[in-house]
């Protein structure tokens, strides 16, 4: 199961991933993983075998390419985000935009500072 | 034998039947593993424990080949529906087509069919009943084309290709 702090992640891993690859750029699965975890600050919770199924859908949907990468001494495939991908990434961050309002105008004003 | 090759066999035997798709899962997670471990030995945990954490992070083999058969199956299924609507509209239209050639050869290009009724040729009652069933084929077969069409359509606007087709619209 993949959890965030007692919320389901389903749903938003492709939305992570993306953003994970637009800001760090060309990363191979693990780096991915690593900075995910990093930037959440160890907040999610996630089997990290779960990322490469999820990545090879991405792919095939064409929101992310991939190749091997033969320099390093193991071979390891390096993912990217396609022009398709972050034009998606922006749909799906205006989407969770407009639902985090519509939570925290539901939850209370006090919300915000709450979180910082 | 390491945690790591015991996880890699364990995981090989879960990816039976995934051909290419669970090669290159193998790879990955072998990269994956020896990364994750030799990290942790860095951090100065001590070589089998550093496996231990690794393989423990990945989740278990049989989780990760499903997760991996699921994102596979799906797009296998999906194919598969699309094809079969595609064919049965095609199929559709076809025998519309065929069974209207046939009303017309046996109406008006059989030798004396529009003189005087010959072996061959329709009667009114065989012309209208060819005739309307040529037609509902036809419209069936245009009908789920059309379908297919729109689903196609509307599953790029809802699914996650949603945003690059909202912002072609734009």
């Amino acid at each position: 199961m993949l959890r965030l702090i007692g919320m389901d992640l389903r749903g938003h891993l492709d939305l992570l991933l993306l953003a994970t690859l637009r800001d760090g750029g060309p990363a191979h699965g693990y780096a991915i993983i690593a900075s995910l975890r990093e930037r959440s600050l160890g907040a999610f919770d996630l089997p990290e075998g779960t990322v490469y199924p999820a990545l090879h859908r991405l792919e095939r949907e064409g929101l992310v390419g991939s190749e091997w990468d033969a320099s390093a001494a193991r071979r390891r495939r390096v993912y990217r985000l396609t022009p398709a991908g972050a034009s998606v990434l922006a749909a799906k961050r205006r989407d969770w935009r407009d639902f985090a309002r519509g939570m925290r105008a539901v939850l209370g004003p006090g919300l915000a500072e709450e979180f910082g | 034998m390491s945690e790591i090759e015991w996880y890699l066999d364990e995981f090989f035997d879960q990816l039976v039947g995934t051909g290419v798709a669970g090669r290159r899962a193998l790879i990955e997670a072998e990269y994956h593993l020896r990364a994750a471990a030799a990290d942790a030995m860095a951090r100065g945990l001590p070589e089998d424990t550093a496996e231990h954490e690794a393989v423990s992070r990945f989740g278990p083999p049989a989780l990760v080949a499903r997760k991996l058969r699921s994102a596979q199956g799906a797009g296998l299924l999906n194919r598969a529906v699309s094809m079969a609507w595609l064919l049965a509209g095609l199929a559709g239209c076809g025998l519309g087509v065929a069974y209207l050639v046939a009303a017309w050869w046996h109406t008006w290009q059989t030798t004396d069919c529009y003189l005087a009724l010959a072996p061959g040729c329709y009667t009114s009652g065989m012309l209208v009943t060819r005739i309307t069933t040529a037609t509902t084929f036809a419209v069936a077969g245009a009908a789920l084309l059309l379908g297919r069409w729109l689903a196609v359509r509307y599953a790029a606007l809802t699914s996650s290709r949603r945003g690059l087709a909202l912002r072609s619209r734009r």
